[in-house]
């Protein structure tokens, strides 16, 4: 047990030191708006996934038209009919499909309400050159309370922001807590944001009542997936992780959720962000998992497995770093004494219990390095000056 | 049993005879009057971390072990904090989202207007609350101040509504007065008299400038108010950081997007008084009550401000929750503020600017009363000290 004496006075933090760690919250006052209004302030169609139905003779050069005119806006394509073209809206592999003949719009507003506007302004202008009355179906609307689809984001960003911080807490302040324990505290929080985030949205608000478990299977993995990482980034990086951990998983993470705003409708940047990151990855694969019966979620899991490879891989190399405390530790070369030492050898750390002074006030050396001077075969070498010059 | 003295460390045992519990005080109160404050400037700096400490109590073993888990399981509760109160707050903004008791008048004289107002008022009892104006240019007016949403001329076929309220907003709007006009047989026109910046079509990109002054804020208290630090330095940074933030967010949102225009001394003032607001709530609690405060900041400066401002979901479109706390949070009101500067520059400002202010000095004075208390405990623990060594003394004087 140790001994702590309460009375002796904090020290006071050195002016400097201050001034500097004063920069972290101008870091996030510049860069969380930078991010979120490079992301969001003017959102707009790119690259939007959208199709003619090849019900008329004409529907190639309208394709081609719509392509020309929109430039980056849209990527247009052509299907056969309108069973595929419905099919593939409902995979969300398409934002809207056109077909000329009825001036039908399909369309599934429960993949991004935002989005799905902005096809129906595109295509109202699309109809009216073809002097047809666009009507709008709706294949997939989402849930009457969910009035803007996206009545899940903030499950999501819960499970996010939780996981990062989970990890961070259990290294900060649990840095002697085994490996194990670590990952059993993970796992158990990762079941419980899936219990608190279906319980808020299923049950609270009561505004789904479909796929419970899946959600919350959902909510589960995204929390994990962060934790393990973050876990495995302060294992190897130490604190600078948990600057890692916030721009990847609040400063560039949020704008890529990709729910409010969709991917289509972000910056190129932004876009990209959503398939690479987590974040994205979730809130894709909660939406899927919400309105589409987990049609093409496996992209978004491989993302979540990729990540939680990552963190593993980093723990993994942490634990390179330094032995374990109680680790057993050798005099290689009073053992080996003809061998030299194996590379990347792994030495015992400089720590005050090794530089203990003994009893009469003289620093001993560690062991280790005493037992080898005794075992260690007799040199001529001068131990003082007087040696030396008896040697010279 | 013996003590095990050294300069950093004090054992006391429970098996000690007198002389030994004698001889253990009598090196603390050595040490101690070597450390000895005369006054509250000379006791160490007081910190969020300092309110866990009692200087007053006796050194005590500690285990090491036990003493990690609790902390780890403390620490935890933060998380677990963000799981449920993130969407719990935050969610009811997406839940349900129509118009509530939203204002809209109709423009026209009373005898021409009252009783298609008050039919109108009637058919949408609860959703709409329709009244009478006089002309259009009240009608302008109180859509400026933020008093009615929209207004719209049944002479003309004309709907007047503010861009800047927000897409739902005029959504809704629109919604109600078509068939009011197509009963009229009249083709609707609408006028916008504020509308969004043309590089800010959502008329949210003030939400994010708000957003990055209560991070800046909320931080700079964090660790202003966790660490020890000098009171003169606390002061210092307590007032300069949100003149440096609020700066930041003019030149991101002015210059860096160029997303706006003309005069930002306004919004700058905004900013720096949500800023500061944020700062001193944080700083005082923590020195108040400790790093409990930072799921407390957290909620009320972030969770609870977002949700609360109205800008991100209107607030005559979600639960009545929202709106009664609207009024009285700081960061609530700081946020809606910062937009109005931008917008709605004819609005008054007294309310946010009050109520920021209010927040501010109450976390000052919890600043002011954390720090005398801790500084208040150091000089208590050891002029008690003190007077033992005077007693102790004068008995082994007279003792002999």
């Amino acid at each position: 047990m140790n001994a702590q004496n309460s009375s002796v006075p904090p020290k006071k933090i050195e002016p400097k030191l201050l001034i500097v760690m004063m920069l972290f919250p101008l870091f996030m006052a510049i860069a969380y708006p930078l991010s979120f209004m490079g992301a969001f302030h003017n959102p707009a169609p790119h690259q939007m996934p959208v199709a003619i139905i090849q019900t008329t003779d004409n529907a190639q050069q309208i394709a081609q038209g719509l392509e020309a005119e929109a430039e980056d806006a849209v990527e247009v394509s052509t299907v056969q009919d309108v069973e595929t073209a419905q099919e593939k809206v409902l995979r969300l592999e398409e934002r809207a499909a056109y077909d000329p003949a009825t001036g039908d719009l399909y369309v599934a507003s429960a993949g991004g309400p935002l989005a799905t506007n902005a096809a129906q302004s595109i295509f109202s202008e699309v109809a009216k050159q073809s002097h047809t009355e666009l009507h709008v179906q709706n294949l997939k609307k989402p849930a009457e309370s969910d009035s803007l689809g996206t009545a899940y984001m903030y499950g999501v960003m819960g499970a996010i922001i939780a996981g990062y911080i989970a990890s961070t807490i259990i290294n900060a302040l649990g840095k002697n807590t085994k490996l194990w324990t670590k990952l059993a505290i993970l796992l158990g929080f990762a079941v419980l944001a899936g219990i608190t985030g279906t319980a808020i949205l299923y049950g609270f608000y009561g505004i789904y009542t479909e796929h419970l478990v899946p959600v919350a299977l959902t909510f589960a993995a995204e929390f994990f997936a962060v934790s393990l990482f973050q876990l495995g980034a302060a294992s190897l990086l130490g604190l600078a992780s948990s600057l890692l951990g916030i721009v990847l998983f609040v400063i560039l993470g949020n704008p890529a959720l990709g729910v409010a705003i969709t991917s289509d409708m972000m910056p190129g940047f932004f876009s990209f962000l959503h398939t690479l990151l987590p974040s994205g990855a979730a809130g894709d694969l909660t939406k899927r998992t919400l309105y589409f019966d987990h049609v093409g979620i496996g992209p978004d899991l491989l993302n979540l497995v990729l990540w939680a490879i990552l963190g593993s891989a980093m723990l993994w190399m942490g634990s390179l770093k330094t032995p374990e405390k109680g680790t057993e530790l050798i005099d290689y070369s009073a053992e080996h004494p003809s061998e030299k030492e194996p590379l990347l050898t792994a030495y015992e750390e400089a720590s005050e219990e090794n530089m203990k002074k003994d009893s009469d006030g003289h620093n001993p050396l560690p062991d280790t390095v005493e037992r080898s001077r005794e075992q260690a075969p007799h040199t001529n070498l001068p131990e003082t000056e007087k040696d030396e010059n008896d040697l010279r | 049993m013996t003590s095990d003295n050294n300069d950093s460390s004090y054992e006391i045992s429970s098996h000690s005879t007198g002389s030994h519990r004698a001889n253990s005080r009598q090196e603390r109160m050595r040490k101690h009057t070597q450390n000895s404050y005369r006054s509250l400037g000379d006791a160490p700096p007081a910190s969020g971390l300092g309110t866990l400490s009692n200087p007053t109590k006796p050194p005590r073993k500690i285990d090491q072990r036990l003493t990690t888990k609790r902390m780890v399981t403390a620490g935890l509760l933060l998380p677990l904090f963000m799981l449920i109160f993130l969407p719990l707050t935050l969610t009811g903004t997406l839940d349900d989202v129509h118009p509530r008791h939203m204002d809209v008048a109709i423009i026209g004289s009373e005898t021409d207007v009252q009783k298609q107002t008050d039919d109108l008022d009637h058919q949408t009892a609860g959703s709409f609350d329709v009244h009478r104006v006089d002309n259009v240019d009240d009608a302008k007016n109180q859509i400026n101040e933020r008093q009615v949403r929209a207004a719209y001329n049944p002479a003309e076929g004309k709907l007047y509504l503010a861009g800047a309220n927000g897409k739902q907003v005029n959504s809704a709007v629109t919604q109600l007065f078509t068939p009011v006009a197509q009963q009229s047989h009249q083709e609707m026109q609408t006028e916008d008299i504020q509308p969004v910046h043309e590089e800010d079509p959502s008329g949210t990109s003030a939400v994010y400038l708000a957003l990055g002054a209560i991070l800046g804020g909320f931080m700079s208290g964090m660790i202003l108010g966790l660490l020890p630090v000098d009171s003169k330095l606390r002061l210092i940074l307590g007032v300069a950081m949100p003149v440096i933030i609020a700066t930041a967010e003019i030149i991101i949102g002015w210059a860096v997007f160029g997303i706006f225009d003309g005069s930002a001394m306004g919004t700058w003032g905004i900013l720096y008084l949500l800023s500061f607001s944020c700062l001193a709530v944080t700083l005082g609690g923590m020195l108040a009550i400790g790093p409990a405060m930072l799921p407390i900041s957290i909620f009320l400066t972030s969770l609870l401000g977002m949700a609360t401002s109205g800008v991100t979901a209107p607030l005559d479109m979600v639960h009545a929750f929202y709106a009664g706390i609207h009024p009285w949070l700081f960061s609530s009101q700081g946020i809606e503020a910062v937009k109005n500067s931008i917008y709605f520059q004819d609005m008054s400002f007294a309310q946010p600017i009050w109520v920021m202010l209010i927040w501010a000095v109450v976390g000052i004075v919890l600043a002011v009363f954390g720090t005398v208390r801790q500084k208040r405990r150091h000089l208590f623990a050891t002029m008690s000290e003190m007077e033992e060594a005077q007693f102790m003394m004068a008995v082994g004087a007279v003792a002999p």
